[in-house]
């Protein structure tokens, strides 16, 4: 992705942070809630990680100060006070200035807001801080703003231009640093064999196209000397840029041959010859191979290409608004009610009516059903690009801590719901920050280790049953299970002598505070992060899990439904009411024999099944409503499963299966975790969909 | 392994030079390595004699490499369409 599509990501996720983080900031000034402190920790936190990515050093440097202060406030260090809250409203309003570009003030503001940090951490800093408003800071948000103009041009040059002692590659250069090439085209086809080069003369030209903020007479300077005896085209087509329908190259589809010719695999003279002798059905990669100009390598790159341009101009072309998108599904949804509504009304006619009338809602039913997956299609887009948005950061702050680092992407093409790709690009950015800053070893270490130099960070996206898979994986030296226990035993979330297997003890990683770095460092270590990928990933009604092998690496894997607006759930009777579980999480259903059910210490009423012990929930007691069995052999039971655990729960009568559009339920309706929504039924009556993930976190503790 | 180790003044100057010393690396059985380690940036006779020598390698399916690259150099290669 460009830095002017990270930016505008940035400046997106930053003016929503921003807003909440002013609620709370006054939030806290009526009230010393920890919980508070943290959630503005979290966001100064978040806000620092995407402004370096950004490029926004000021913003990057500066909530680093703010959210040393807040450590201290939430380690009680520093007290919760008036000026306190002044200092952070204050350096809210820097946040939002620089961001904006607005430099005027921030200068003079910054250094306020930076003695008044010191001030309260204790410390004293060189009053001669540069104000880095003119560096990386103020420049980009500038950027965005339109003030582009557009050159085309034509370099060829005399093929005895060296002996003037003139370098065509530094006028390149020259006109490179001007600003960007948007199209970069090398034709190479008059050069010769390497045998038979005389590499006196030049054999190359250019035909580019120049994105700049410079006045024409500016790219006119740098063919100064060569415009008169070469052949140097330059044109303004600013406007073919700035009208309604852009003319950019790479929003256009391209063919197999011109991705070849642009990345120089292939001269235009071969690309003539094999486009003059191609026959009908047969392809033209097959006949470029064929032909040797050529590998099959080069084809399968070149069909990559291909494909990437073409996806981008798929993404490109969808431009609606998600809020209808969502209009519409919640539409949909009412039509599923009404069908259901109808069907019921169809049962109580007379045979014959009913029949008829059935018939007719089935057709209805199957074109709804195509309805909703198209809409679900259209809200669907490929991660790739989100995860591009890593590149940069992983080079970055990779370099920044002295490490060798690569990011590998697989399966970008993998889709998934708009909605929770915007969601889960921070919890993402937490845990490659992870990786990189404790997962992957310094570079002399991995050597000593018997490891490639180059540590790697692989970011991977697949469908598996029904869910789609992100895992973040590192190549670096694992968990350390002896330190983390450590840690785990001086905080006190563990005793000494307890015994944890490595899996409960990865899960401790995910606590709030936890950290087993030493020090704090620029990206992380302290402890914020994995608790905000845990409790972000959960909302989306995801999971996330750790594997890590000493020596090895570590993988994260989170685990995502399709999409956040439906599910397909079991509805279910209790008593009166009537519950809905997601199908995904269902195992079986069954009637326990009344030898199968035990009382275990510290696990509660459990039933055998097929020699394991399932815990049973019985949802009547959990939600205090009267059911119509309540021992556990009259009733039945539905055992779903989160992550590794399996729960029974009890349930007076299954009632079928349907799609479900979810409703969300506003948090003062419900404070347990158990439930994660709720969906209108046929008859116009409320059901809540029980989260498995929840009720199963809720029984454990 | 070929390696070529290329000059810090590699161009222009010493072309004829490099043009055989690639030459003779391509004949070579194995797999090329270049060494740009000494080089800070290059000239457009250079790239081109690496140009074809890259097409070169590629016709024969032989991989040819690049050590010590510098951010300068790579620039140059891009501008020059070598990816």
């Amino acid at each position: 992705m460009e830095d002017a599509g990270i930016r505008e990501v940035f400046y997106k996720e930053s003016r929503e942070i921003l807003d909440n983080l002013e609620a709370d900031i006054l939030m806290l000034e009526e009230m010393s809630d920890p919980d508070v402190v943290n959630r503005l920790f979290r966001y100064f936190h978040t806000l620092k990680g995407s402004s370096g990515i950004a490029g926004y050093k000021n913003v990057y440097e500066f909530t680093h100060k703010i959210e040393s202060v807040l450590d201290r406030v939430r380690s009680g260090g520093i007290e919760v006070n008036r000026e306190l809250v002044d200092l952070l409203l204050g350096s809210l309003d820097w946040v939002r200035e620089a961001i904006a570009g607005d430099d005027v003030a921030s200068g003079e503001a910054k250094q306020a807001l930076i003695a008044k940090t010191n001030v309260l951490m204790g410390t004293v800093e060189p009053a001669s801080e540069p104000v880095s408003n003119a560096g990386a800071g103020g420049e980009p948000a500038r950027e965005i703003e339109v003030g582009y103009r557009y050159f085309r041009v034509h370099a060829g040059f005399r093929d005895d231009v060296f002996e003037s002692g003139i370098d065509p590659l530094l006028i390149m250069e020259d006109l490179a640093a001007l600003g960007k090439f948007v199209d970069r085209r090398v034709d190479r086809s008059k050069l010769p064999l390497l045998t038979d080069m005389d590499p006196e003369k030049c054999y190359l030209s250019w035909d580019l196209v120049l994105k700049t903020k410079q006045p024409p007479n500016k790219v006119d300077e740098v063919f100064l000397f060569v415009k008169d005896d070469n052949d140097i085209l330059i044109e303004d087509i600013t406007a073919m840029y700035t009208s309604e329908t852009p003319v950019q190259d790479h929003s256009e589809e391209k063919k197999l041959g011109e991705i070849l010719t642009s990345k120089g695999i292939l001269t235009e003279q071969e690309l003539t010859d094999v486009l003059s002798s191609l026959e009908k059905n047969k392809k033209l990669g097959a006949l470029i191979v064929e032909k040797g100009y050529a590998t099959d390598k080069d084809l399968q790159f070149a069909l990559n290409e291909q494909e990437k341009i073409k996806k981008r101009v798929e993404t490109s072309t969808v431009r609606v608004d998600t809020e209808k998108l969502d209009g519409l599904l919640n539409l949909l949804g009412e039509i599923v009610i009404g069908q259901s509504a109808i069907n019921r009304i169809a049962d109580e006619l007379d045979e014959e009516k009913g029949f008829q009338l059935k018939n007719a809602l089935y057709g209805l039913d199957r074109v709804t059903r195509e309805f909703q997956e198209q809409i679900m299609s259209i809200r669907m887009i490929p991660v790739g690009p989100s995860f591009e948005q890593f590149r940069r950061f992983v080079r970055d702050s990779s370099q920044a801590l002295g490490k060798d680092i690569r990011l590998e992407i697989e399966g970008g093409e993998t889709e998934l719901d708009k909605t929770v790709i915007e969601k889960i690009g921070d919890p993402l950015k937490h845990m490659i920050r992870n990786a990189i800053d404790h997962g992957i070893e310094p570079p002399g270490e991995r050597e000593s280790a018997g490891k490639e130099r180059m540590g790697r960070i692989m970011l991977r996206a697949y469908h598996q049953e029904g869910n789609v898979f992100v895992e973040v994986a590192d190549d670096g030296g694992g968990v350390n299970f002896r330190r983390l226990r450590e840690k785990a035993e001086a905080m006190g979330i563990l005793k000494q002598g307890d015994e944890v297997n490595e899996q409960k003890l990865l899960s401790i990683l995910f606590m709030p505070g936890f950290s087993t770095a030493e020090k704090v460092g620029e990206l992380s270590g302290r402890g914020v992060g994995m608790d905000v990928v845990k409790t972000n990933i959960e909302s989306l009604r995801g999971s996330v899990e750790i594997d890590s092998h000493p020596g090895k690496g570590t993988t994260f894997r989170v685990k995502l439904p399709l999409t956040l607006a439906i599910i397909e759930g079991m509805l279910v009777r209790v008593g009166g009411s009537i519950y809905i579980i997601p199908l995904l999480s269902i195992v079986e259903s069954m009637q326990p024999r009344r030898e199968d059910i035990r009382t275990v210490k510290e696990k509660g009423e459990v039933v055998q099944v097929r020699g394991e012990y399932v815990t049973l929930v019985r949802l009547y007691d959990l939600f205090g409503i009267k059911p119509e069995f309540s021992n556990p052999w009259e009733s039945l039971m539905v055992i779903v499963e989160s992550g590794m655990s399996r729960v029974g729960i009890m349930i007076d009568e299954l009632l079928g299966q349907q799609q479900i559009v979810i409703k969300s339920l506003e948090n003062y309706i419900s404070r347990s975790r158990a439930l994660s929504g709720a969906a209108i039924l046929g008859d116009g009556r409320v059901a809540l969909i029980i989260d498995v993930h929840g009720l199963v976190e809720e029984l454990s503790k | 392994m070929t390696v070529v180790t290329l000059e810090e003044d590699t161009g222009i100057k010493k072309i004829r030079q490099f043009q055989s010393a690639l030459r003779d690396a391509i004949r070579a059985p194995d797999e090329v390595m270049l060494d740009f380690s000494a080089v800070r940036r290059l000239d457009c006779a250079a790239v081109q004699v690496l140009l074809a020598a890259a097409r070169e390698m590629r016709e024969t399916s032989k991989s040819m490499k690049m050590r010590g690259v510098n951010e300068a150099v790579r620039n140059q290669l891009y501008l020059c369409g070598l990816r």
